[in-house]
């Protein structure tokens, strides 16, 4: 369609479209602009655009919920259990207990994000001073939308757990132990939870990292030393036929072992 | 340093979220499933690969996951009964949304990216693998959109002079 004028109303349209970035500039667009003036039906098509963009922008401002961020994240954190389940096989639970060379790579990974941790709970130190710390923790909390409960209910935290790792587990239930908080974490890319608790007014932080079905491990401790020159930490790890756990906190790492065993998730109950 | 598929992924998680939305006329369900399989699809291409996913190439990803679910439904397009107006004059995200399902799976795509993304033609085309003619056909069903949008039998928006 054509009105009088060297430009036609498709070639308008498309020279002037998007509004907000036209492709003809100079000339061209003067002409094209001129076009659409006297063209009633180019006139409206941009009269439409812009009704439409008004209804769009709404559209624009909607934000994913967090059950769809959490189903992405749960996602991946299949994906990638399924992969390193087929491409490991050595690492089988048959072949493989949790002590050992295998169990480097999930202590590593652990003991730098406890290290990190226990810089962070330091009443003396600030995240600035640890290299990489803020930025480790933005990561963590924004790749997991910041989600964590505070409370001091078991029963509230198992059902957290349950909820949100796809498995049925609990949190430590000790005399004398105090659970602050859980909220949801990753771990090399594994979506796992933490639990802190409080026991003589020291901070232990306990994390479940859901696995595939494996062989369960008794609690075994190590003393790793983080980045940055600080002090080693305590840390016991054990395994439950779902879940890879692992304790460190203010507490001496015999104290630790005798936490973990007291776990009625342990090996010696097989729960999970 | 080199960040994980999952800060990439939540990233661009917004826009992936309202493009399944879109592409979906609405279906939250659908959405999400076809959201879950957008990211597994960026798993398998990304995850052992050299460049990372931005988020116009995730946004690239969902549109051609979302044409190779629907090769079957192109057809069967779903431009029946066009959705009530409010009657109010206010038009919400879900009747953007639901407006789309009044023009078939690869309209709706083109029309989400050229329309909704703003994305020029050259790059819409690419992404969705069709030359520019092909594409301007694609979105000159965009009145349609536009008329389901205002609920209306004729392709008008209200509000525009009659």
């Amino acid at each position: 369609m054509t009105t009088p004028g060297r430009i036609s109303c498709e070639d308008a349209r498309a020279g002037l479209w998007p509004p907000e970035r036209p492709r003809l500039d100079g000339e061209a667009e003067s002409e094209a602009r001129e076009h659409v003036r006297s063209c009633s039906a180019c006139a409206r098509y941009f009269a439409q655009d812009r009704a439409l963009l008004e209804s769009l922008d709404e559209l624009r401002r909607r934000s994913a919920p967090r059950h769809v961020r959490e189903r992405v994240l749960d996602t991946l954190a299949r994906a990638r259990l399924e992969t390193s389940a087929s491409v490991r096989p050595a690492e089988t639970p048959e072949h493989v207990p949790m002590r050992g060379r295998a169990a480097v790579p999930v202590l590593t990974g652990i003991a730098s994000l406890f290290a990190i941790l226990w810089v962070l709970a330091s009443a003396d130190s600030a995240p600035a001073d640890v290299p990489g710390a803020a930025v480790a923790e933005d990561y963590v909390r924004r790749a997991v939308a910041a989600d964590y409960l505070v409370t001091d209910d078991p029963r509230e935290v198992a059902r957290f757990l349950t909820r949100e790792l796809g498995v049925q587990t609990a949190p430590l239930e000790v005399p004398g132990l105090a659970i602050e908080s859980v909220e949801i974490c990753l771990i090399e890319g594994r979506r796992a939870a933490l639990v802190v608790y409080r026991k003589d007014g020291r901070r232990i932080s306990h994390y479940l990292i859901p696995r595939p079905p494996g062989r369960t491990q008794p609690p075994t401790p190590t003393e790793t030393a983080p980045t940055g020159g600080f002090a080693t930490v305590p840390v016991v790890t054990w395994a439950t036929s779902l879940i890879e756990h692992a304790l460190v906190g203010e507490l001496s790492v015999e104290a630790l072992v005798e936490l973990a065993r007291a776990d009625d998730s342990t090996p010696a109950r097989g729960i999970d | 340093m080199k960040r994980a598929l999952e800060e990439h992924v939540m990233g661009a998680i917004d826009a992936l979220f309202r493009g399944a939305l879109f592409l979906r006329a609405g279906d939250t369900h659908e959405a999400e499933r076809l959201l879950e399989d957008t990211v597994l699809a960026a798993y398998h291409e990304w995850e052992r690969g050299v460049e990372p996913p931005d988020e116009d190439a995730l946004l690239v990803l969902m549109a051609r996951t979302f044409l190779s679910q629907s090769r079957g439904d192109a057809e069967a397009a779903v431009a029946g009964d066009l959705p009530p107006s409010t009657g109010d004059g206010t038009i919400t995200a879900d009747d953007v949304c639901a407006a789309a399902g009044a023009v078939a799976p690869p309209e709706r795509a083109a029309l989400w990216l050229v329309v909704i993304q703003r994305w020029r033609y050259a790059r819409a085309a690419a992404a969705l693998r069709i030359d520019e003619a092909e594409l301007r056909r694609r979105i000159g069903f965009r009145d349609r959109f536009a008329a389901a949008l205002a609920g209306l039998p004729s392709p008008r928006i209200a509000g525009l002079d009659g």
